[in-house]
Protein backbone atom coordinates (compact mmCIF):
# COMPACT_ATOMS: atom_id res chain seq x y z
CA UNK A 1 0.00 0.00 0.00
CA UNK A 2 1.21 3.48 -0.81
CA UNK A 3 1.93 5.64 2.21
CA UNK A 4 0.47 9.15 2.35
CA UNK A 5 2.81 12.12 2.46
CA UNK A 6 3.09 13.06 6.13
CA UNK A 7 4.74 16.00 7.76
CA UNK A 8 6.58 15.18 11.00
CA UNK A 9 4.76 16.27 14.11
CA UNK A 10 7.38 18.48 15.67
CA UNK A 11 9.11 19.97 12.69
CA UNK A 12 6.78 22.55 11.14
CA UNK A 13 7.32 23.09 7.45
CA UNK A 14 9.06 26.41 6.83
CA UNK A 15 7.07 27.01 3.66
CA UNK A 16 4.06 24.85 2.88
CA UNK A 17 4.82 24.23 -0.77
CA UNK A 18 1.94 21.77 -1.12
CA UNK A 19 -0.50 24.55 -0.25
CA UNK A 20 1.09 26.87 -2.79
CA UNK A 21 0.91 24.17 -5.45
CA UNK A 22 -2.76 23.49 -4.71
CA UNK A 23 -3.66 27.17 -4.83
CA UNK A 24 -1.81 27.61 -8.12
CA UNK A 25 -3.67 24.62 -9.49
CA UNK A 26 -6.99 26.44 -9.00
CA UNK A 27 -8.41 28.63 -11.71
CA UNK A 28 -8.62 32.37 -10.94
CA UNK A 29 -12.37 32.01 -10.36
CA UNK A 30 -11.83 29.09 -7.98
CA UNK A 31 -9.17 31.05 -6.11
CA UNK A 32 -11.60 33.92 -5.65
CA UNK A 33 -14.25 31.51 -4.36
CA UNK A 34 -11.71 30.05 -1.94
CA UNK A 35 -10.83 33.54 -0.69
CA UNK A 36 -14.55 34.26 -0.23
CA UNK A 37 -14.99 31.03 1.71
CA UNK A 38 -12.15 31.85 4.10
CA UNK A 39 -13.37 35.41 4.60
CA UNK A 40 -16.89 34.18 5.35
CA UNK A 41 -15.58 31.51 7.69
CA UNK A 42 -13.40 34.04 9.54
CA UNK A 43 -16.37 36.41 9.91
CA UNK A 44 -18.59 33.65 11.20
CA UNK A 45 -15.98 32.50 13.73
CA UNK A 46 -15.44 36.07 14.91
CA UNK A 47 -19.19 36.47 15.38
CA UNK A 48 -19.41 33.23 17.32
CA UNK A 49 -16.47 34.17 19.51
CA UNK A 50 -17.87 37.62 20.15
CA UNK A 51 -21.20 36.11 21.20
CA UNK A 52 -19.35 33.78 23.55
CA UNK A 53 -17.50 36.69 25.15
CA UNK A 54 -20.70 38.72 25.59
CA UNK A 55 -22.46 35.77 27.18
CA UNK A 56 -19.51 35.22 29.51
CA UNK A 57 -19.37 38.90 30.52
CA UNK A 58 -23.15 39.25 30.88
CA UNK A 59 -24.47 35.87 31.99
CA UNK A 60 -27.92 37.33 32.72
CA UNK A 61 -28.58 38.39 29.11
CA UNK B 1 -24.79 16.77 2.92
CA UNK B 2 -23.70 20.38 3.02
CA UNK B 3 -24.16 22.29 -0.18
CA UNK B 4 -20.92 23.13 -1.97
CA UNK B 5 -21.84 26.80 -1.72
CA UNK B 6 -22.04 26.66 2.06
CA UNK B 7 -19.12 28.90 2.87
CA UNK B 8 -18.41 27.41 6.25
CA UNK B 9 -18.89 23.79 5.51
CA UNK B 10 -15.42 22.42 6.27
CA UNK B 11 -16.01 23.05 9.97
CA UNK B 12 -19.72 22.33 9.65
CA UNK B 13 -19.09 18.90 8.13
CA UNK B 14 -16.52 18.06 10.81
CA UNK B 15 -18.98 19.09 13.52
CA UNK B 16 -21.89 17.28 11.88
CA UNK B 17 -19.84 14.10 11.96
CA UNK B 18 -19.13 14.80 15.64
CA UNK B 19 -15.37 14.84 15.21
CA UNK B 20 -13.59 15.62 18.47
CA UNK B 21 -11.12 18.37 17.57
CA UNK B 22 -9.67 21.71 18.56
CA UNK B 23 -9.40 24.50 15.99
CA UNK B 24 -5.81 25.79 16.09
CA UNK B 25 -3.48 27.90 13.99
CA UNK B 26 -4.13 31.19 12.28
CA UNK B 27 -7.87 30.69 11.93
CA UNK B 28 -8.21 30.17 15.68
CA UNK B 29 -6.36 33.45 16.18
CA UNK B 30 -8.55 35.19 13.59
CA UNK B 31 -11.64 33.98 15.49
CA UNK B 32 -10.30 35.85 18.52
CA UNK B 33 -9.79 39.06 16.59
CA UNK B 34 -6.25 38.81 15.22
CA UNK B 35 -6.04 40.82 11.97
CA UNK B 36 -4.16 38.22 9.96
CA UNK B 37 -5.15 36.14 6.95
CA UNK B 38 -4.95 32.44 6.31
CA UNK B 39 -5.89 30.04 3.56
CA UNK B 40 -6.34 26.81 5.44
CA UNK B 41 -8.20 25.28 8.35
CA UNK B 42 -6.01 23.62 11.02
CA UNK B 43 -7.45 21.20 13.55
CA UNK B 44 -5.90 18.89 16.13
CA UNK B 45 -8.13 15.83 16.28
CA UNK B 46 -8.53 13.14 18.92
CA UNK B 47 -6.66 10.06 17.68
CA UNK B 48 -8.93 7.40 19.16
CA UNK B 49 -10.16 4.77 16.71
CA UNK B 50 -13.76 5.93 16.99
CA UNK B 51 -12.87 9.56 16.37
CA UNK B 52 -10.61 8.75 13.42
CA UNK B 53 -13.54 6.80 11.96
CA UNK B 54 -15.76 9.88 12.29
CA UNK B 55 -12.99 12.06 10.85
CA UNK B 56 -12.61 9.74 7.85
CA UNK B 57 -16.37 10.02 7.25
CA UNK B 58 -16.15 13.83 7.30
CA UNK B 59 -13.12 13.83 5.01
CA UNK B 60 -15.00 11.59 2.61
CA UNK B 61 -17.86 14.08 2.43
CA UNK B 62 -15.34 16.84 1.73
CA UNK B 63 -13.60 14.76 -0.97
CA UNK B 64 -10.31 15.22 0.88
CA UNK B 65 -7.09 14.10 -0.77
CA UNK B 66 -3.48 14.54 0.33
CA UNK B 67 -1.79 17.68 -0.90
CA UNK B 68 1.46 17.38 -2.79
CA UNK B 69 0.10 14.66 -5.04
CA UNK B 70 -0.43 14.88 -8.79
CA UNK B 71 -4.06 15.55 -9.70
CA UNK B 72 -4.27 12.31 -11.69
CA UNK B 73 -3.21 10.18 -8.71
CA UNK B 74 -5.10 11.42 -5.64
CA UNK B 75 -4.56 9.55 -2.40
CA UNK B 76 -7.50 9.29 0.01
CA UNK B 77 -7.17 9.84 3.77
CA UNK B 78 -5.33 7.05 5.58
CA UNK B 79 -6.77 6.08 8.99
CA UNK B 80 -3.40 4.77 10.17
CA UNK B 81 -1.72 8.09 9.42
CA UNK B 82 -4.56 10.00 11.08
CA UNK B 83 -4.15 7.89 14.23
CA UNK B 84 -0.50 8.98 14.49
CA UNK B 85 1.10 12.18 15.78
CA UNK B 86 2.05 13.59 12.35
CA UNK B 87 0.36 16.16 10.15
CA UNK B 88 -1.98 15.12 7.34
CA UNK B 89 -2.35 17.98 4.88
CA UNK B 90 -5.44 17.76 2.68
CA UNK B 91 -7.05 19.62 -0.16
CA UNK B 92 -10.83 19.36 -0.09
CA UNK B 93 -13.59 20.54 -2.39
CA UNK B 94 -14.02 23.45 0.03
CA UNK B 95 -10.37 24.37 0.52
CA UNK B 96 -7.26 23.22 2.35
CA UNK B 97 -7.61 21.36 5.65
CA UNK B 98 -4.74 20.28 7.92
CA UNK B 99 -5.49 17.45 10.35
CA UNK B 100 -2.76 17.51 12.98
CA UNK B 101 -2.14 14.60 15.35
CA UNK B 102 -0.02 16.85 17.57
CA UNK B 103 1.40 20.36 17.41
CA UNK B 104 4.39 22.15 18.92
CA UNK B 105 6.01 20.21 21.72
CA UNK B 106 3.94 17.13 20.97
CA UNK B 107 0.70 18.62 22.26
CA UNK B 108 -2.24 16.35 21.49
CA UNK B 109 -5.99 16.91 21.48
CA UNK B 110 -6.19 15.80 25.12
CA UNK B 111 -3.49 18.28 26.13
CA UNK B 112 -5.06 21.15 24.19
CA UNK B 113 -8.63 20.58 25.34
CA UNK B 114 -8.23 22.40 28.70
CA UNK B 115 -6.47 25.25 26.86
CA UNK B 116 -9.38 25.73 24.46
CA UNK B 117 -12.56 27.78 24.56
CA UNK B 118 -15.92 26.35 23.54
CA UNK B 119 -17.99 28.55 21.26
CA UNK B 120 -21.32 27.96 19.58
CA UNK B 121 -20.85 27.46 15.86
CA UNK B 122 -24.17 27.08 14.06
CA UNK B 123 -25.69 25.48 17.12
CA UNK B 124 -22.83 23.05 17.61
CA UNK B 125 -20.01 23.27 20.17
CA UNK B 126 -16.65 24.12 18.63
CA UNK B 127 -13.42 24.11 20.65
CA UNK B 128 -10.99 26.90 19.71
CA UNK B 129 -7.44 27.07 21.09
CA UNK B 130 -7.11 30.14 23.30
CA UNK B 131 -5.12 33.08 21.96
CA UNK B 132 -2.76 33.04 24.93
CA UNK B 133 -1.73 29.48 24.13
CA UNK B 134 -1.42 30.27 20.42
CA UNK B 135 0.96 33.13 21.25
CA UNK B 136 2.95 30.94 23.62
CA UNK B 137 3.35 28.25 20.98
CA UNK B 138 4.26 30.74 18.24
CA UNK B 139 6.94 32.26 20.47
CA UNK B 140 8.71 28.91 20.34
CA UNK B 141 8.37 28.57 16.59
CA UNK B 142 11.23 29.21 14.20
CA UNK B 143 9.23 29.29 10.95
CA UNK B 144 9.28 32.62 9.08
CA UNK B 145 5.47 32.63 8.78
CA UNK B 146 5.02 32.28 12.53
CA UNK B 147 7.70 34.86 13.32
CA UNK B 148 5.96 37.36 11.05
CA UNK B 149 2.57 36.82 12.66
CA UNK B 150 3.83 36.83 16.25
CA UNK B 151 3.94 40.62 16.87
CA UNK B 152 0.36 40.95 15.61
CA UNK B 153 -0.82 38.06 17.77
CA UNK B 154 0.95 39.45 20.84
CA UNK B 155 -0.60 42.88 20.35
CA UNK B 156 -4.04 41.36 19.80
CA UNK B 157 -3.65 39.42 23.03
CA UNK B 158 -2.48 42.50 24.93
CA UNK B 159 -5.40 44.63 23.72
CA UNK B 160 -7.97 41.88 24.24
CA UNK B 161 -6.98 41.76 27.89
CA UNK B 162 -7.90 45.44 28.12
Amino acid sequence: MEHPPLEPANEPVAVDTSLIEEMLRLSPAERLRQNDRMAALAAKLQGAFSAHQKAWQNPET
Amino acid sequence: MAEPRDLTSILTVLLEEQVDMVLVGALAAVAQGAPITTHDVDVVHARSTSNVTRLIAALGRLNARYRGRPAFAPLPPDPVALAGPGHSLFMTDLGPLDCLGTIEGGLSYDALLPLSIQIDFDGRPLRVLGLETIVRLKRGSTTPKDRLALPILEETLRKSRG
